[in-house]
């Protein structure tokens, strides 16, 4: 974080290579604000009804040396309104028939397969978070244009809709101590940098990440992916409202609407 | 801090080429589609359509969407070099038969590698020379299940290895012809 600068400091070269800098490496950081196959208008024509598998979510404490630890009580609770946020969207949608597959009504082998569809959903996460934050890349360019991806064949729950909802969360929730070091912090720096331009140490408050897929239910081919973030401690998944916001901005451009 | 313009002008000027390409940043990824000759190493013809993380000395990594989905590392390394896991070196004299029980010992130490299991064994020819193949299973530490098939064979003072990975759901079964048609591309140049 950049302090106050002063007057002089402002019109200073320096001030202004530093702009650009941050400029050039935004530009690098841009991606496509979605992702879709290229027959994927086709397909979606098709498309009567959408079941929304149970969500993957992560929630993690860090702490106040940065320690990522795992909550499962948090995570649990994130999931549970997630899952909730996807529904109340997606129910909004006339033209389509939504729903909740609930594990409960789910056989061993279904929840394995979903399960294992959701590992796979992971690791398509990771190559894609990779090809988007340098997509500036022609290669990489070239790979999101020709966007082909899957979670593999659904041998079990194929039949219970046309596509389905996938869901992958993850949130990062600073600890109080971690919170209450970053104030004071910030807070001591903001008065010694009022003279002059200095860059004010500050601790991450965490991101929140939300990516939704629609996938064809029988081949698992991936017909539209989004991923949005939330930084510094904005969003907490585990928060009805929180979760309801982010999973708004997650399914905005979402290729089925009224 | 206080940040000196002469000590950020050079800093600024590369990370803007890097940013937008004109300066490749190390370890970058270039699709290429022809036979490629490491020198007096190995040949082989890459995949249409896959990326290749250059630059390629002993050591080449390719990958269609991206490591996590399906990585192919093709690698010579010195038979002086011990095994990372299991930390023994190969021996010049060694069978094929042996070469693969040590590998397949080196991936069983593998701490990233739960549960492994070991489905195939196989002598063959890899690169024009008599070598083995392993095809093994694993998972990692979130459940995801991979797949794995490796060829090796020991010329000279050199160890020859090609290994395959993917998720054992789609993408392993998906990609494995491509590899293999890979690997009957690959020879071994001295």
């Amino acid at each position: 974080m950049l302090g106050k600068a002063s007057r002089n400091s402002a019109r200073h070269p320096g001030v202004r290579l530093v702009c650009l800098g941050f400029v050039f490496l935004s530009i690098g950081c841009v991606g496509p604000s979605f992702l879709a196959r290229s027959d994927m208008e086709k397909r979606i024509g098709a498309i009567a009804t959408i079941a929304i598998l149970p969500p993957s979510v992560d929630v993690y404490e860090i702490d106040l040396t940065g320690t990522p630890k795992r909550v499962d009580a948090w995570s649990d609770t994130a999931r549970e309104k997630v899952w909730a946020a996807a529904a109340t969207e997606m129910k909004k949608l006339k033209r389509v028939l939504v729903t909740t597959l609930s594990p409960n009504s789910l056989s061993e082998s279904q929840r394995t397969d979903i399960t294992e569809s959701q590992l796979v959903f992971e690791a398509v996460n990771a190559s894609l978070l990779w090809l988007t934050s340098s997509a500036h890349v022609p290669q990489f360019a070239e790979k999101l244009r020709n966007f082909d991806y899957s979670v593999g064949n659904f041998a079990e729950i194929g039949a219970r809709a046309d596509a389905l909802l996938m869901i992958r969360g993850f949130d990062q929730v600073s600890s109080t101590g971690r919170k209450v070091t970053n104030l004071i912090m910030v807070s001591a720096m903001a008065g010694a940098a009022a003279s002059r331009m200095v860059l004010i140490p500050s601790l991450s408050l965490g991101q929140s990440s939300l990516s939704v897929a629609l996938v064809d239910a029988r081949t698992g081919e991936i017909l539209w992916y989004r991923r949005v973030f939330s930084a510094a401690g904005l969003t907490d998944l585990r928060d009805p409202e929180s979760a309801a916001s982010l999973m708004r901005r997650a399914l905005k451009e979402f290729p089925i609407s009224d | 801090m206080n940040l000196g313009r002469k000590s950020l002008l050079p800093v600024l000027l590369l990370t803007a080429l890097m940013t937008v390409g004109i300066l490749p940043a190390w370890g970058t990824w270039v699709t290429i589609e022809r036979r490629w000759i490491s020198g007096d190493k190995f040949e082989v013809d890459v995949p249409a359509g896959w990326l290749l993380r250059g630059p390629v000395e002993d050591q080449m990594i390719l990958t269609r969407d991206g490591v996590w989905l399906q990585v192919v590392t093709i690698e010579r390394v010195s038979i002086e070099k011990e095994l990372s896991n299991v930390k023994k070196p190969l021996v010049k004299s060694m069978l094929p038969e042996e070469i693969s029980e040590l590998i397949a010992q080196d991936l069983g130490a593998d701490k990233t590698k739960l549960n492994l299991q070991i489905l195939e064994r196989a002598t063959t020819d890899v690169g024009g020379h008599p070598g083995f193949k392993l095809v093994y299973s694993y998972e990692i530490s979130s459940k995801l299940k991979k797949t794995g098939v490796c060829y090796g064979a020991l010329v000279d003072a050199w160890y020859y290895y090609l290994n395959y990975e993917g998720p054992s759901r789609h993408y392993f079964p998906r990609d494995r012809e491509t590899f293999e048609r890979l690997k009957d591309t690959f020879k071994i140049t001295l």
